[in-house]
């Protein structure tokens, strides 16, 4: 079971550039956990208590404002990620999550991992680099999202 | 067609005095946009090459350069998607079926669908930019002997702000491309992709060695997308964008498209990325 856990964190694009035994050392905090349609992963303003890899699905990155209802800022799919908030202090999600699909996901367990990465620092470097390019590239289509390209400019 | 066939006819239809066509059809694309279906008055059987531009002169008004977005059912009219942004688009919005305009061109090259006869084609487009690459896409679906896929990337503003709904629906349906739409900002009850367009390139399959990339949309938008096509793997050589200036004269004479030692309405439109890459951030050109 640990073993199958094992393959799926390797073959999901966050780790593929990782060391083999970087991977095995987090299978203990992992554990597969499936959405359903419409149900949240997470709760702004919850304890980030995980990490989700996702595997299949779709889910919608949301925040909610009282006159509109929610409103979807991102959404992500199939060999992304969820959440940065498991490492950023103080822990509490600033979005709500919800699968738009069933959804299939690794979540590795938040205290879990942030213990790994403290006792093996390349470790954590590695985990880190990768959550920052992430990070990186969301913020940079944010910023062009922005932009509102699609508006109209005179003939 | 071959682009010297392109030539002569458009030299005989007339490039600097615009001739008499006659609007077959117009009908709302968007709230903003309107697409119309245009056919010379003098009967004569329009040609294009998908990517190339014409420039529709509305009389006492202007004229404006817009890309031909798809041949009539009939192939005897051209259909061009114009949206409704200042006083000539405004004007070209308002024509009805049976009203006259002036028309020059087409102009400029097309896009290389013959470059992806035995290749995935990857189409990456932003809001009006599905108008220009709508026939080759159109031409790489109906070229039954094609060896690779065509795989679509399309982002749009909000799901009410998409173009050719039917058109990328019928593609996705029938299986002859792989279609992914994103919006920027999502609206009620939508469920499909919400972010920038390369968002949804991230992870999907194609043979990045071997790809060619058709690229339009707002050239900031343009820029990020090549970034990501890079990344992938794909060689700047086999990357084409359809860029967009100040278009007038579209011969190449009065230089108010030009891009430093180019000019966008003979050289291109469309142009490999390798060719322009320095051009693109040199600021003010």
């Amino acid at each position: 079971m640990l073993r199958d856990l094992g393959a799926t964190l390797a073959s999901h694009p966050f780790f593929e550039q990782f060391e083999p035994q970087h991977v095995d050392f987090l299978v203990s905090c992992s554990a597969n956990r499936v959405f359903q349609t419409d149900e949240f992963l997470f709760r702004e303003g919850a304890t980030a208590d995980a990490f989700y890899l996702v595997r299949e699905g779709k889910v919608a990155i949301e925040t909610v404002s009282p006159s509109a209802g929610p409103l979807t800022l991102a959404t992500v799919g199939r060999g992304d990620v969820l959440g940065w908030s498991w490492i950023v202090p103080p822990f509490v999600h600033r979005s709500d999550c919800r699968a738009l699909e069933r959804t299939r996901t690794v979540a590795i367990d938040a205290a879990c991992l942030r213990d790994k990465l403290e006792s093996d620092h390349e470790l954590g470097y590695r985990v880190l680099t990768k959550v920052v390019e992430i990070m990186a590239r969301r913020i940079s289509s944010a910023r062009i999202q922005l932009l509102d390209l699609y508006g109209n400019e005179p003939d | 067609m071959n682009p010297t066939e392109a030539i002569a006819t458009t030299e005989a239809s007339g490039d600097t005095v615009p001739s008499p066509w006659v609007v077959r059809a117009a009908w709302r694309e968007l709230s903003d946009t309107t697409s119309l279906e245009i056919a010379p008055a003098d009967g004569s059987t329009p040609r294009f090459q998908p990517g190339q531009f014409s420039m529709l002169y509305m009389p006492g008004i202007g004229d404006i350069p817009v890309s031909v977005s798809a041949y009539s059912d009939d192939g005897k009219a051209l259909v061009h998607t114009v949206r409704e942004v200042g006083a000539v688009s405004a004007a070209l919005c308002a024509m009805k079926a049976g009203d006259w305009l002036g028309v020059r061109g087409p102009f400029g090259n097309g896009w290389p669908v013959d470059a992806a006869a035995d290749r995935d084609l990857i189409v990456i487009a932003g809001g009006l930019g599905l108008a220009p690459v709508r026939p080759a896409i159109q031409q790489a679906i109906d070229d039954s002997g094609r060896g690779g896929k065509t795989v679509v990337f399309y982002g749009s503003r909000s799901p009410s702000a998409l173009l050719f709904r039917d058109d990328l629906l019928q593609w996705a349906v029938s299986g002859v491309a792989e279609v992914r739409t994103t919006v920027d900002r999502a609206e009620p009850g939508w469920r499909g992709n919400v972010g920038l367009v390369t968002s949804i390139l991230d992870r999907a399959a194609f043979d990045a060695e071997s790809a060619v990339a058709f690229v339009c949309g707002p050239e900031v938008m343009m820029r990020f997308a090549v970034f990501d096509l890079l990344s992938r793997g794909l060689s700047a050589d086999r990357i084409f964008l359809s860029l967009e200036r100040n278009m007038h004269c579209g011969i190449g004479l009065c230089g108010h498209c030009q891009l430093g030692p180019k000019f966008i309405c003979t050289d291109g439109p469309v142009f490999p990325y390798s060719e322009i890459s320095d051009l693109l951030t040199v600021r003010g050109l």
